[in-house]
């Protein structure tokens, strides 16, 4: 318990001397260590830092208890990208973007294969009988029919059911939703 | 280690991927950076987000910081460049007067922002400025001395110890137990 708090003293009186440049580049590592670790002395390193501004009467009017929080916080690395929180705008750019491509590699898809489905045949996941509301030779007037948008529809709802939560189906809906939008000026 | 030695040992750190190195200079300088940001950017909230935004700047051109000059006056210029594109871009009229970066170093701290004190934004730095002045005024003379001379004159230990003709160990521990007495007054308020 003796040594516990001895130890404590030790790294108190260490960032003591950090702030006034009185430690060795050893000592330098080693506390650096500690304050990363330990982050009651983080918190310790932080007002020793302000007792010297308040003395010089130097603070910022407004005190900002977490500024450096805040700062290392925003070069923190993105999970999802593995930047710095700063780059935001991209990761949000490249969302839609590679919503966009899945989407269009769906509509194309489904536009193209379609002609192959046998009529009738069974599906593995839903038994829907899309082929048989198709009004036209071209897969493009399958798919631009106000009817085949409702079957359509109508097939993802059954779908939903089968496929994995909120992955593949929403990026379908989409391609649906687009076509019928332009199509006919509304969703 | 001199200052400048020890800063560069704390960059150097940090140009290998030590955040901790980097945190500990943010800590180090964000009150002199906000303060010569608050020269340029009149709001307080503003010359917060633009320190920030130099720090974050400082921290991604650290590969091309060579060590040349000080830290600290790569750091100035920075935040000085920070805030004058803030303004530009915010279309707002010009500072009343440009702070050359070594000039800004040595000006009193806080001069405009002060100007636009509001009793609720300054209520925090004031009680901190006087919970630590009390404390300071219940310090044994040696430590009161001691922490005076380090914060108030500059002095480095070996200053100290000859002005206080006492070995520099002495020094360190009083200067040590005047901050920890200081800090008891000062944690409840803060973190």
């Amino acid at each position: 318990m003796q040594s516990d708090r001895a130890m404590k003293e030790t790294d108190q009186e260490l960032v003591s001397r950090i702030l006034d440049e009185d430690v060795s580049e050893f000592e330098t590592r080693r506390i650096l260590k500690k304050i990363q670790q330990d982050p009651k002395l983080y918190s310790t390193y932080q007002r020793y830092n302000l007792i010297g501004y308040a003395m010089r009467k130097q603070l910022p009017t407004r005190l900002n208890p977490d500024f450096s929080k805040e700062v290392m916080h925003k070069l923190a690395p993105d999970p999802e990208t593995g930047s710095g929180r700063t780059s935001a705008g991209l990761r949000n750019f490249k969302i839609p973007l590679s919503m966009s491509a899945v989407a269009l590699a769906a509509a194309l898809s489904f536009m193209v294969l379609q002609d192959y489905i046998p009529l009738g045949s069974s599906s593995s996941v839903a038994p829907v009988k899309i082929a048989e509301n198709t009004s036209g030779d071209k897969a493009d007037d399958f798919a631009t029919s106000p009817k085949a948008a409702e079957d359509f529809n109508s097939y993802i709802v059954n779908h939903s059911e089968y496929a994995p939560p909120g992955v593949s189906m929403p990026r379908v809906r989409i391609v649906s939703y687009n076509r019928s939008y332009r199509e006919n000026g509304s969703q | 280690m001199g200052e400048n030695n020890h800063d560069k040992e704390l960059v150097k750190r940090a140009q290998k991927g030590d955040k901790t190195a980097f945190d500990a200079l943010v800590i180090k300088y964000q009150y002199k950076v906000i303060n010569l940001v608050g020269r340029f950017v009149h709001d307080e909230d503003e010359a917060q987000d633009v320190a920030q935004d130099a720090f974050i700047k400082a921290y991604k051109g650290l590969a091309k910081f060579r060590g040349d000059s000080a830290f600290y006056t790569w750091l100035y210029q920075i935040a000085v460049n920070s805030a004058k594109n803030y303004i530009v871009s915010k279309r707002r009229r010009t500072p009343a007067y440009t702070v050359d970066v070594e000039d800004a170093e040595h000006m009193e701290s806080a001069t405009f922002m002060k100007e636009q004190d509001t009793p609720e934004g300054n209520l925090l730095t004031r009680e901190i400025e006087s919970t630590v002045w009390q404390a300071i005024q219940e310090l044994h003379e040696d430590l009161r001395t001691a922490i005076t001379l380090r914060e108030i004159e500059g002095m480095s230990y070996d200053e100290i110890a000859s002005v206080m003709q006492c070995p520099v160990g002495t020094v360190r521990s009083r200067i040590f137990r005047a901050r920890a007495a200081i800090d008891k007054y000062l944690k409840p308020l803060l973190y």
